[in-house]
């Protein structure tokens, strides 16, 4: 009714047809009708932002794929020496950054280069060479650690609750050689003592036959001679004589020329005389078969060494109950006050030479008090030799703080009754220590493509090297007197010069070169034909392989197959390989998956929604409900059950993915059939007698595909998500996996892979994390915008309600 | 719920078995599995040399091999079971146990659960200790974390998604959708090991590594950070996501015309009429976003050293070395939360929106 009054007030001269005189139908479209994919096409590009990305996709797609492809860099093999190589970018370089510099960070100061004056010092195991002046800076940090870096400072030995007494003893004797020291004197330096508390020093030995049971007669000597075993002998002779004539015990003798004489004897005045061993060796060295050998030696485990002054070693079974040691303690000072605690301890042990072989340092506090404690400084061990020379051996810091706690009870004369120290219990800890740390920037590709030394270049690294560069690498000719020794080759060789070689090892072989065992009988030919050289030793035929190294400096630019310093534009992984090209490599892979996975999820969903959908009803309940339970299983679950039966690997993933992530195509898929099962055209068809297969395939499906595979596409970033993820935590593909599609090989590499190994040097070499993320954040992005155009540009509807 | 479990259970089952790997841990873990009906145990007395066990005859040595060499009867009889012989002498009694078959045990695994709440002994993470026990101690860790990363989470989503709606199409509206995308991106994985390598190495403001729990307040404050935002990030932006497009939707619809129009202010109205109807879609969202954040929270805790459900999860999953009871248990626990969200998705329908009430389905 209202309508109507409205209408009544306006008068009929107000009317005015649009088109009078025209026939609308008659004209032409003022523009061309456009299609479908063109119209969608149209407004996808106009959208600006997803045009950028979608170009930003297709560089990076393209990148995966042509990367791998004309990489000249290594990323497949191990190569230890490119390993941890910084960025570095061609004229970014001259920037500042990505120079292939890296910053080193609290490294270890090399303490024997460190100069306390100006503060300045080398750190250890890089070279001086190519850090970058000026960029280093020392700096110290305090330390309770029993660590060798961490010098200085004290030890603080405290008593525990229950006991009165507790002991710490050196490992060795405060790691003094054997036979070095004659008549030793402790200088202890003691920084604090609590009230009421004794600091006790005791010597502990070991009674082998080095101390005999009866006593010595002398217990000095005379300037010139040596104390040993009691008694005085002349001091070790040099060997100063002149050619042809040898010393024997002091003086030179001619030597004659006789031919009774055996190999390690010499014909002195007519007589065979074995060569005498102080006067032909050296100090450090003792004469045993006609051979100086050197003193220090050692035994095998069961065994232990025992020596005497200048008079060569021997290895005595300690299983041998006669021989076994007993530890003897003796008590050699005690003290209640602060400072400096001198010992000599000639008296102690009669001014014979002791060879501290088990000898050991047992320093003990006792106090009434409970939690009394002493902290100790330093220990100095002098030798108090006769001919005058004269050593000490500082224990300090570090090694004070190896001292180990003495759990058993001992026993010691004091002159009068043996006393028994019961064991206590306590705590040994160190204080006040200092680290001394250094940062610098260092030039990691001038220092590792130098020409380096390598004193033991394997002789297959050697073959390989020079034959892979026949035209330079010039084996000398040896019909022309050269000979390998000292030979430098040309320039482009990987090995520059060659300075020695190593005796030939000849390692028996079981297996030829085909891995079959040999025969039991060799003869020389099976061996040559394998390669192995022929052994004829101790009665024992054998064929071995022989092997040696030389002592080579190497170029390891061209070694590793480059050039010249190579550029590695994002650097290189643990394992040597090229950062940027692995990258790629693994996008590729990731791609790749993806693709894999959502083909078969669009397939088995378009199958399984199809059915479910055109069919409807029971089965379609049935299938739903299916569908549900599969969804609902967390990926947890699946994770769990997947790879405790089929283990890590690439089908495994494949499986997870495709696990439940078929139920999104199912369920887009099932919807789309139920918009355009009863149009009027379907049921035309059927009443033509088209079959179920020919309905689906040809009449409603082809109507929904386009919703249905944009919706596909959108799903492969969340199958590159996903894969990562598994990937990451390690149960997806990793390094050393290699899986062939199509006939190429694709190794297993993904972004994932590289961001669980770029982990553990977070902190230390953060650019392994960072590029990887970087190209896999931009990736996702770039595909999820890509993905969102397209479902716009086929929908308008949907614009907007991202 | 039982039907997850039951599949999880039997295949697992078809999985090759890890016990512990210690000798008397071992022996422990068998007669464990006896008298809670998974095994049976053989006793074979070795008295005068000879055992008789099935078709078999001889020394209990050679037991041993028949029992490895796959020809024999034995074998079919003795497959995935373990033996023992007795400690102190020359095998005078061998112990063999073997595995019931799998329906039963199912059935007593059931039982177990439902009369005892005994989900079994771990095996190798913690090894012979019952599986609740260990989680026990983790769960509050993780559900503390989550928790609070929900806390962090929401009010932050929906007021950028407030603003996003009702500023659409201006600067501050681009801005906060570029950010949504670039979260919704990146894998949370890379956002963690971003924010750690950032603020806990880089600039050292926050510890690298979880607090263990006896360290005082502060740093257990400070600990908490990282991977609540780790966290958060992407559920931040999925929930601006949608909430911004569920918000504009409702904004252009009549009845917010007609609640400006008889004189509400444009606050009460977006508060009022706008966020009340655009909620029924996304509380439901919340609550599975909830469940995302509990797996994603496996690999913060990973990144994280967190001690909590899923670390042990992914320590029971070491290769070569799997847990089963263990992986059971929180995969049981996983799967509770979950299906528990969706129960509570399916009562907050009817909370949320009046109009959806149970009865009212008719």
């Amino acid at each position: 009714m209202n309508e109507d009054k409205r209408n009544v007030n306006i008068p009929k001269d107000q009317f005015e047809f649009v088109q009078r005189g025209e026939k609308i139908f008659d004209k032409k479209f003022e523009t061309k009708p456009v299609g479908y994919f063109r119209d969608a096409m149209s407004r996808f590009g106009k959208n600006k932002t997803n045009m950028v990305a979608t170009i930003i996709l297709g560089f990076i797609i393209s990148l995966a794929i042509f990367v791998p492809i004309f990489s000249t860099k290594n990323y497949t093999a191990l190569e230890e020496q490119l390993s941890h190589l910084p960025p570095r970018v061609p004229l970014i370089e001259n920037l500042g950054f990505m120079d292939g510099t890296s910053k080193k960070v609290r490294q270890t100061v090399d303490l024997e280069t460190y100069d306390i004056r100006d503060n300045t010092g080398l750190p250890v195991g890089y070279e001086e060479e190519f850090i970058i002046p000026d960029t280093s800076t020392i700096y110290t940090q305090g330390c309770t650690d029993k660590e060798k870096e961490c010098i200085g400072g004290e030890n603080s030995l405290k008593i525990e609750n229950e006991t009165d007494n507790v002991a710490i003893f050196s490992p060795n004797f405060s790691g003094l050689l054997v036979n070095s020291f004659f008549n030793p004197m402790v200088e202890f330096n003691i920084n604090h003592i609590d009230e009421d508390t004794v600091v006790n020093l005791y010597i502990r030995y070991k009674n082998s036959d080095w101390i005999p049971n009866e006593p010595y007669e002398k217990t000095s000597c005379s300037g010139d001679e040596v104390l040993h075993l009691g008694q005085c002998y002349d001091k070790v002779v040099q060997d100063t004589c002149p050619d042809g004539e040898l010393s024997v015990d002091g003086e030179c003798v001619v030597v004659e020329e006789s031919p009774i004489c055996k190999d390690n004897q010499l014909s002195v005045d007519g007589n065979c005389v074995r060569i005498p061993a102080i006067a032909t060796c050296e100090e450090d060295y003792y004469y045993e078969d006609g051979e100086c050998k050197e003193a220090t030696k050692t035994c095998p485990e069961e065994y232990v060494l025992n020596g005497q002054a200048f008079d060569g070693e021997e290895c005595v079974d300690i299983t041998d109950e006669n021989q076994l040691a007993q530890h003897y303690y003796e008590r050699i000072a005690s003290t209640t006050e602060t400072g400096l605690l001198e010992i000599a301890l000639v008296d102690v042990l009669g001014n014979r030479p002791v060879m501290f072989q088990d000898a050991a340092i047992v320093i003990e506090i006792e106090s009434p008090v409970a939690h009394s404690k002493a902290v100790f400084d330093s220990l100095r061990v002098y030798d108090t030799r006769v001919d005058g020379e004269f050593d000490y051996v500082s224990v300090s810091g570090y090694n004070l703080s190896k001292y180990e706690i003495l759990s058993d009870a001992f026993i010691y004369n004091n002159g009068t009754e043996d006393v028994t120290v019961l064991p206590g219990a306590g705590s040994y800890t160190r204080q006040n220590g200092i680290y001394y740390f250094i940062d610098f920037r260092y030039e990691d590709y001038n220092a590792r493509f130098a020409d380096k030394n390598e004193p033991a270049f394997a002789k297959s690294k050697f073959l390989e090297a020079v034959e892979a560069h026949p035209d330079v690498c010039i084996m000398p000719d040896e019909e022309l007197g050269e000979t390998l020794t000292g030979w430098e080759f040309e320039k482009g060789c990987p090995v520059v010069r060659v300075y020695d070689r190593t005796e030939s090892v000849f390692v028996p072989q079981t297996n030829d070169a085909n891995d079959e065992p040999l025969p039991d009988v060799v003869t020389e030919e099976i061996c040559e034909e394998n390669g192995y050289v022929y052994q004829d030793k101790d009665e024992e035929q054998y064929c071995a392989l022989e092997t040696y190294s030389y002592n080579v400096d190497v170029d390891y630019a061209i070694l590793t197959g480059y050039d010249d310093i190579p550029y590695f534009l994002f650097g290189t992984t643990a394992a040597g390989r090229d950062l940027f090209t692995l990258i790629w490599v693994a996008t590729r892979t990731s791609l790749l998956i993806g693709v894999i996975v959502a083909s078969i999820n669009i397939t088995v969903g378009i199958i399984y929604g199809s059915i479910s959908g055109y069919y409807g009803g029971l089965v379609d309940l049935i299938m739903q409900r299916f569908s549900e339970v599969v969804g609902r299983v967390p990926w947890i679950v699946t994770l769990s059950i997947f790879v405790s039966i089929f283990g890590p690997g690439i089908m495994t993933l494949i499986y997870i993915l495709i696990f439940a992530g078929w139920i999104g195509v199912a369920a887009i898929t099932r919807t789309q059939f139920y918009r355009y099962k009863g149009r009027e055209y379907v049921l035309a068809s059927r009443t033509l007698g088209a079959r179920d297969a020919r309905l689906i395939f040809r009449h409603i499906l082809p109507n929904g595909i386009g919703t249905i595979i944009t919706s596909s596409i959108l799903s492969i970033p969340g199958v590159i998500f996903a894969e990562s993820t598994i990937s990451y935590l390690g149960f997806g593909i990793g390094h050393g996996q290699e899986f062939k599609l199509f006939g190429i090989t694709f190794s297993g590499v993904s972004i994932g892979v590289l961001l669980a190994e770029a982990r553990t040097y977070l902190l230390t070499k953060p650019y392994l994390t960072l590029f990887p993320a970087i190209v896999i954040s931009i990736l996702m992005i770039t595909f999820n915008m890509f993905g969102n155009a397209l479902r716009d540009a086929f929908n308008p509807s949907l614009r907007g309600s991202e | 719920m039982i039907t997850i479990l039951t599949l999880n259970f039997t295949l697992l089952k078809l999985a090759p078995e890890y016990p512990p790997t210690e000798e008397e841990a071992r022996k422990v873990f068998y007669a464990r599995q006896v008298a809670d009906g998974y095994m049976t145990i053989d006793i074979l007395d070795d008295d005068d040399g000879q055992i008789v066990y099935g078709d078999y005859e001889g020394s209990a040595i050679d037991l041993i091999d028949a029992i490895q060499d796959n020809d024999t009867e034995v074998y079919q009889r003795c497959h995935k079971c373990a033996y023992f012989f007795d400690d102190d002498n020359d095998a005078e009694e061998v112990r063999i146990y073997r595995p019931v078959p799998v329906s039963t045990q199912y059935f007593n695994w059931l039982k177990n659960i439902v009369t005892e709440w005994d989900w079994g002994l771990s095996t190798r993470v913690a090894v012979n200790t019952p599986v609740f026990d260990v989680l026990k101690e983790r769960i509050p860790v993780t559900m503390k974390l989550n928790l609070i990363a929900l806390f962090f989470y929401i009010p932050i989503g929906f007021t950028l998604g407030i603003i996003a709606a009702l500023r659409k199409n201006t600067l501050v509206d681009n801005i906060i959708s570029l950010g949504v995308m670039v979260f919704i991106s990146v894998p949370s994985f890379v956002v963690m090991t971003m924010l750690v390598m950032t603020f806990g190495y880089q600039l050292e403001w926050l510890p690298t590594q979880f607090p263990s729990g006896d360290i005082d307040g502060v740093i257990q404050f400070t600990g908490l950070i990282l991977p609540v935002l780790g966290l958060s990030f992407g559920a931040i932006a999925g929930l601006t996501r949608v909430t911004r497009a569920e918000l504009t939707e409702v904004l252009t619809s009549e009845f917010l015309l007609l609640a400006r129009t008889k004189g509400l202010t444009r606050g009460q109205a977006v508060i009022r009429h706008a966020m009340r109807n655009s909620m029924v879609p996304l509380v439901p969202g919340i609550i599975f976003s909830f469940v995302g954040l509990l797996s994603g929270s496996i690999i913060i805790e990973r990144i994280y050293s967190v001690p909590g459900t899923g670390r042990v999860f992914l320590r029971a999953m070491t290769l070569n070395s799997f847990d089963y009871n263990l992986i059971l248990g929180t995969t049981a626990f996983y799967t509770t939360i979950s299906l528990f969200a969706v129960l509570l998705v399916d009562l907050s329908y009817g909370l949320v929106d009046p109009r959806i009430r149970m009865g009212a389905r008719r």
